[in-house]
């Protein structure tokens, strides 16, 4: 016979809080993707920063094709289970998955697009790709419930306003780029990996 | 203060039990690894407890192959998401009135 109390049944509560949690977070996982293209994305506004003024070498083109290839090549990995072979996606990861493919190939298609014509528009593939990757952490946010992302979505619409009013599209942009890829792409990846190890710390027993 | 045993499901009323409900109740689906690693459990006593479910229909459980490594997939299902509802739904009317 069951027998509970009102402490047991606050215990259970707490218990049904934190797995749900979990489950909720499985797209933490992830967080990965976010890290590495955090990083690349961080590395290449700077060495194109520095390449304006001369330190170097190149075009920008020498410097975002090996990017891209890192980026899409571990995602690639990653999407094919390289790095959770037993894993199932489910919803959250789908969704995530989805989002940032969908990323991934707008950017592309814009890149691609404006360097076989020739015609490229710094200031229109900033401001794409602010509000891209802002949609795309807002859509995250509300799957996995993870409040913290939206202040990434909120940042990047910032990023996004800033590009915008800028009169004059210059070198300082890059750099603006480049802190914002380390604190909006970069520092929220590393958020859901550590999310994602916690989970993996709590044991339940019968 | 005690509580009417007869309002709580006996299947879901374990904490492995109400662990992988609570996970998949937002999770959806999980493989056999993912759950073990998220309520840190050994395989058999993950088995056990899963097939307590299954066997109620809470869970559907099915076994597939990815590349060459077996899989063991747990979906919830609308009777496992109902039971669970009114399992939390049950203990949050037993915490309400302690906390007045």
């Amino acid at each position: 016979m069951n027998s509970i109390t009102a402490h047991s049944a606050a215990e259970d509560l707490a218990l049904i809080r934190s797995m749900m949690e979990a489950g909720r977070q499985k797209a933490a996982f992830d967080g990965a993707h976010l890290v590495v293209w955090g990083a690349v994305l961080m590395v290449c506004y700077f060495m194109q920063y520095m390449q304006v003024f001369g330190y170097i070498p190149g075009t920008p083109l020498w410097i975002w094709l090996p990017a891209f290839a890192v980026g899409w090549g571990f995602s690639l990995l990653y999407r094919r289970g390289a790095c959770e072979p037993a894993s199932v996606p489910n919803i959250a990861v789908r969704a995530y998955n989805a989002a940032w493919l969908a990323v991934g190939i707008t950017m592309l298609l814009h890149f691609g697009a404006a360097v076989v014509s020739g015609v490229f528009d710094a200031k229109a593939i900033t401001v794409l790709a602010c509000g891209v990757f802002a949609c795309a952490f807002y859509v995250i946010s509300i799957v996995t419930e993870l409040r913290a992302l939206r202040l990434a979505s909120v940042g990047w619409w910032g990023v996004l306003v800033y590009a915008t009013i800028q009169a004059q599209y210059d070198a300082e942009m890059l750099l603006v780029l480049a802190a914002a890829s380390a604190l909006l792409v970069l520092l929220p990846g590393q958020m859901m990996r550590r999310l994602a190890n916690q989970h993996n710390t709590t044991a339940v027993t019968a | 203060m005690t509580f009417d045993y007869r309002v709580i499901n006996d299947v879901i009323h374990s904490r492995v039990r109400l662990a992988i409900m609570s996970y998949l109740a937002t999770a959806r689906d999980a493989d056999f690894v993912e759950m073990k690693k998220a309520l840190k459990v050994s395989d058999g006593n993950l088995s056990t407890h899963l097939k307590k479910l299954a066997d109620k229909a809470y869970i559907s459980i099915s076994k597939q192959f990815v590349g060459n490594k077996p899989l063991t997939r747990i979906r919830i299902t609308p009777e496992g998401e109902a039971a669970f509802r009114a399992y939390v739904d049950g203990l949050a009317t037993l915490i309400e009135p302690a906390r007045k």
